[in-house]
């Protein structure tokens, strides 16, 4: 139909899709120097650049998909790091199955750390992700049925502020210990590493590492387009009302935990989709990730690039992430201080984050602007004129 | 299912022919008897005053009416015997009871129109509310409402803009879209100047008739102006009921309200 053509066209104006699209063709860039040009050429980009700013691509997708929940709906989920790792774990499992016979033990049937473990077959939870047509769903679904779940009876209880923070944390910090065990199948506290190939493509290769970071943008820039529709619509407007007026919206008929449960499981196939591609990029995945420390960070990327723009969160993710990119390799103990200063910061001086500090600039630029037409329309006596200053 | 004629919820024949039926409710938050076997009955297409004292049970009577409290005792019947009591705030609002709060509460980060478009009637479920189009219909009803309750010129200013009589107003607007059998208005003059007192009597008269009106209000002089039937709360119960005037020189009603 024609009008939801309109309605992908019209959830952001001219300029806007401007932005998008140089943007988009900017980070194109960064493939397109590595491969076209030779090591030791001036406009040559590395490898490790590559597939570090692929790393900053997945996480700005996480932050993404926590603003749709936080900067929208309002509600602070503290536990996005752990969909972020169960994507990550059903790339990991996939990675794992394409190794076959090449590993330590060369066993054909189990992966190494089963075969350490004594194992005989492959636990059912394995099966089919030996193919990538079911791994790949299984990124987005796995994380979404948990979400699905959790949210379902924490939203139907009425959790929210505060208490809904502790209790993503606490489900992270479970999913942190189960992954610990041995016996849950899942290589336990060493996780699964030394992936060879991805859909028949060697992931050491620098055009496999290039595809890897275009699929990272393209993830990213599809899911903002997605959180851009879904946040344009009617609904959109639903999830700033519960952010703001939860009970008013109830009184009005709104089945609020539907809503919230609906932007919970989109968010969470997001952020599974995030931790898909991050694995293969940094060629682990063990449980560290669901580490409770990890999901407040999300939060503070998105705190400091503003919440509520989307966009903002993208700019606090890759503002954050490349800091600490620096930082660490400067002084690597200052980090954690930093960032927690940061926040802190943030949160004092500037609740709207990047996009806030930018926009509040450029409105006074404006205003100055508008006074100095004013006072030029004085000087040739027009009075009148400055009510409209 | 009595006559069938209702098809959601169970339906009680003692209620025909009325709009809201409350008999014996009784609420008690930590003893303290909010509510106390309070029975009210209005007629379709009334406008009725509540009147009381400060705790006299004005608030929490709305607020098991719309679902947020529910009673100890006592049956809460809509339109005709419809029982509300195992509804939830979003099934009652659905059947067509719409509310507006004491301290006005209208959605500040949005617009003047989205605040309408939000309490617009449609279909209020989630994919439905993703794919929601207005229609033109639906945008010509807005402005309507948006010039009844004179905001057009600021129908894109941000809710948070406006002035506390202008937020209730839109609040009324959202009760008017969202085109409800039975509309509970709590304090609707409260913060307003004369003129904006003068033009929601007016508001609210004209809406009675067609659709059931019942406003909580302490001000005498604005109570006077609706010319209603008046119903007067005290301690939870109901005290009295009449015209403005019957009420006014009723001697428990004064006691109460001068002291003894």
């Amino acid at each position: 139909m024609n009008w939801q053509a309109n309605r992908l066209v019209s959830v952001m104006d001219r300029r806007g899709w401007a932005r998008f699209g140089g943007l988009l063709a900017l980070a194109c860039l960064v493939p397109a120097l590595n491969l076209a040009f030779e090591d030791g050429s001036v406009l040559h980009l590395s490898g490790y650049t590559v597939t570090l700013l692929g790393k900053y691509l997945c996480y700005a997708l996480l932050a993404l998909s926590l603003d749709l929940v936080w900067g929208y709906a309002g509600a602070l989920s503290l536990g996005h790091g752990a969909f972020f790792a169960l994507g990550g774990y059903s790339m990991g499992m996939y990675l794992m199955r394409q190794i076959g016979t090449r590993g330590v033990y060369g066993n054909a049937l189990l992966p190494d750390f089963m075969v350490f473990l004594d194992w005989k077959e492959l636990p059912w939870y394995w099966l089919g992700f030996d193919h990538f047509w079911f791994a790949l769903p299984m990124m987005m679904l796995v994380p979404g049925l948990l979400a699905l779940v959790f949210g379902w009876f924490a939203f139907r209880s009425r959790v929210s502020g505060v208490y809904f923070a502790i209790i993503t944390q606490a489900m992270t910090y479970a999913l942190l210990l189960a992954f610990f065990r041995n016996d849950m199948g899942f290589g336990g506290n060493n996780g699964m590493t030394d992936f060879k190939e991805l859909a028949g493509m060697d992931l050491q290769l620098a055009t496999t590492r290039a595809g890897l970071y275009m699929a990272s943008l393209l993830a990213l820039a599809g899911g903002y387009l997605v959180s851009r529709v879904v946040v344009s619509s009617k609904l959109g407007r639903v999830a700033t009302g519960i952010r703001d007026a939860e009970s008013r919206l109830r009184f009005l008929g709104y089945r609020v935990e539907n809503f919230k449960l609906f932007l919970f499981v989109l968010s969470a196939m997001m952020a599974g989709l995030a931790g898909a591609l991050y694995v293969p990029q940094v060629g682990i995945i063990n449980p560290g990730e669901f580490s409770p420390a990890n999901s407040i960070e999300v939060a503070i990327w998105v705190a400091v690039g503003g919440r509520g723009t989307l966009y903002g969160a993208i700019a606090g993710a890759l503002a954050v992430n490349g800091f600490k990119t620096v930082l660490t390799g400067l002084m690597p103990n200052a980090w954690l201080f930093f960032l927690g200063s940061l926040f802190v910061v943030v949160t004092l001086a500037m609740p709207g984050g990047l996009v806030g500090v930018v926009a509040s600039l450029r409105s006074r630029r404006e205003k100055r602007r508008a006074v100095s037409r004013v006072d030029t329309s004085e000087v040739a006596g027009e009075q009148g004129d400055t009510q409209d200053g | 299912m009595v006559d069938g004629s209702v098809t959601r919820g169970r339906v009680k024949p003692v209620a025909a022919g009325s709009m809201l039926y409350l008999d014996g409710v009784t609420v008690s938050f930590d003893g303290f008897k909010a509510l106390d076997n309070l029975s009210l009955v209005l007629a379709p297409g009334e406008l009725r005053c509540i009147i009381g004292p400060n705790g006299a049970g004005k608030t929490t009577m709305m607020d098991v009416v719309t679902g947020r409290t529910k009673p100890d005792k006592g049956e809460v019947l809509f339109d005709g015997g419809v029982d509300l009591l195992p509804l939830d705030e979003a099934a009652i609002a659905e059947l067509g009871i719409g509310r507006k709060f004491q301290a006005p509460t209208v959605f500040e980060a949005l617009s003047v129109f989205e605040n309408l478009e939000l309490a617009l009637r449609n279909d209020r479920s989630v994919f439905a509310t993703l794919a929601a189009v207005l229609s033109t219909e639906q945008r010509e009803r807005i402005e309507e409402v948006l010039q009844i309750i004179d905001l057009l010129d600021v129908r894109f200013n941000e809710g948070a803009t406006l002035s506390h009589g202008q937020k209730q107003w839109l609040e009324i607007g959202m009760l008017l879209v969202q085109d409800q059998k039975l509309m509970l208005v709590d304090e609707p003059a409260a913060g307003m100047t004369t003129g904006e007192r003068e033009r929601t009597v007016e508001l609210l008269t004209s809406i009675a008739g067609e659709r059931t009106v019942a406003v909580v209000e302490h001000d005498m002089e604005f109570v006077r102006a609706l010319a209603s039937k008046v119903s007067v709360l005290h301690e939870g119960r109901l005290l009295a009921e009449g015209s403005i005037d019957t009420v006014q020189s009723n001697e428990e009603v004064i006691e109460v309200y001068l002291g003894r």
